[in-house]
């Protein structure tokens, strides 16, 4: 099975338009056949309330080209919303909504080989 | 009309700074969000509302996982324009919103824009013999519509009409008045006073936006829309903008360039002193928005 048609297309390192944080996506090490995302290096690692280790995203399957069903998290508002996961020309955009996807934003990740050398998530 | 589905809703995941916990919390089922906007020219479908000037807004979005959404905002609009008013106007929206953002999507919603307090007096007829502005009577600039959204991908579509007895005071006395006032063309005024006593119910508003992610939080945003007001075809008119926009953290910048191609450019002057303003005439607007 190709990566794309199992949805791991989404596995790597992603870093947000704002480069200001970098996630790691990949199966989840706890919950077999979903896949999860965590934040692997802050832009203020060395700020006392940095988001290093965050679970960010957990969605528990793959169906329609997208992963879905499950949450994101949104570090600034501390809440939980429905979401989905896709890569799309290159880009990961990861959904947060409440309820209809129409009622959504999408936010659009770049993918990185490596995280910035410094300031260093001590929590990874 | 801003109408409720006319908000970018923002619910982001962006992993900017934030504080540990994410887990063991339910997913939101209603969400509220909220902005307050300070902009160098308050324009609506390309006109000012502010006479050219500096104006301010803040709006409530509140939705829920129906998909039912409900909208709420004040603006500053100039007493000049809008007369023997508290200088805003409040606009309420409601709506549903269903489909997929990436393929087809679609919105349905009622909204109304309450000027408080402005209302204008001006003639609805002429006198027959001396053809003197007659028939004075107040009219208020509030309006009414019910919309329907369609849209596809980044391309959003929408067309609303208006249900209230008039379009933001386009009655005989506002159009046909204000013809008989600025206009160098006594004609058109007879024209329009020719037809009797007539409301602008039924007028169809219609636009679509484009918005063109760039990267790196920066996007690009075309707009084009036709207000075609019933019963009076000469205030119909076109509008057009351009933005562009940074989001930074919780703000959001942009420049603008926007305008209106009008047909009658009498109905859109504002007498300030002794000057006559165009209030539709292109021109760049800069905007910041601070979103929580």
């Amino acid at each position: 099975m190709t990566a794309r048609a199992s949805g791991d297309e989404v596995d790597g390192l992603w870093r947000t338009a704002a480069k200001d944080g970098v996630i790691q996506v990949a199966s989840c090490a706890d919950k077999p056949g979903a896949k999860c995302a965590t934040v692997v290096w802050d832009a203020e690692a060395n700020a006392p309330n940095n988001t290093c280790g965050l679970r960010v995203l957990e969605l528990n399957g793959f169906e329609r080209n997208a992963w879905r069903d499950g949450w994101v998290f949104d570090p600034r508002d501390q809440k939980r919303y429905r979401g989905t996961l896709r890569v799309k020309g290159g880009v990961l955009e990861i959904r947060a909504y409440i309820g209809v996807e129409a009622l959504g934003e999408t936010e659009r990740m770049t993918r990185v080989n490596s995280l910035p050398t410094a300031p260093t998530c001590k929590k990874p | 009309m801003r109408s409720v589905y006319q908000i970018q809703f923002q619910s982001a995941v962006i992993l900017a700074l934030g504080v540990h916990s994410a887990l063991a919390q339910d997913i939101e089922s209603v969400t509220m969000k909220t902005e307050v906007e300070v902009r160098s020219d308050m324009r609506n479908r390309g006109v000012s509302e502010s006479l050219l000037r500096p104006g301010a807004r803040a709006a409530v979005l509140v939705a829920h996982e129906s998909g039912l959404t409900g909208f709420a905002e004040l603006s500053s609009v100039s007493t000049r324009q809008y007369l023997g008013g508290r200088g805003s106007r409040i606009s309420l929206a409601g709506g549903y919103r269903f489909g997929d953002p990436d393929g087809w999507h679609f919105g349905i919603g009622l909204a109304a824009d309450l000027y408080p307090g402005a209302s204008f007096d001006a003639p609805h007829s002429l006198d027959p013999e001396t053809f003197a502005p007659t028939d004075f009577r107040r009219t208020n600039y509030n309006s009414s519509y019910a919309g329907l959204e369609i849209g596809w991908g980044a391309l959003e579509t929408r067309i609303s009409t208006v249900t209230s007895k008039n379009f933001v005071g386009a009655s005989t006395g506002g159009v046909c008045g204000t013809l008989a006032q600025f206009s160098s063309d006594p004609t058109a005024t007879f024209n329009c006073f020719g037809r009797g006593d007539q409301t602008s119910r039924g007028s169809w508003l219609i636009e679509a936006n484009y918005k063109f992610d760039l990267g790196n939080n920066l996007s690009l945003t075309v707009h084009a829309g036709r207000q075609i007001v019933r019963n009076f075809p000469e205030a119909s008119y076109s509008d057009y903008s351009l933005s562009m926009a940074k989001k930074i953290a919780r703000f959001e910048l942009s420049a603008q360039w926007l305008g209106a191609k009008v047909r009658t450019p009498a109905l859109f002057v504002v007498q300030e002193g002794d000057r006559l303003r165009r209030i539709d005439k292109p021109r760049g607007v800069l905007v910041a928005t601070y979103k929580f």
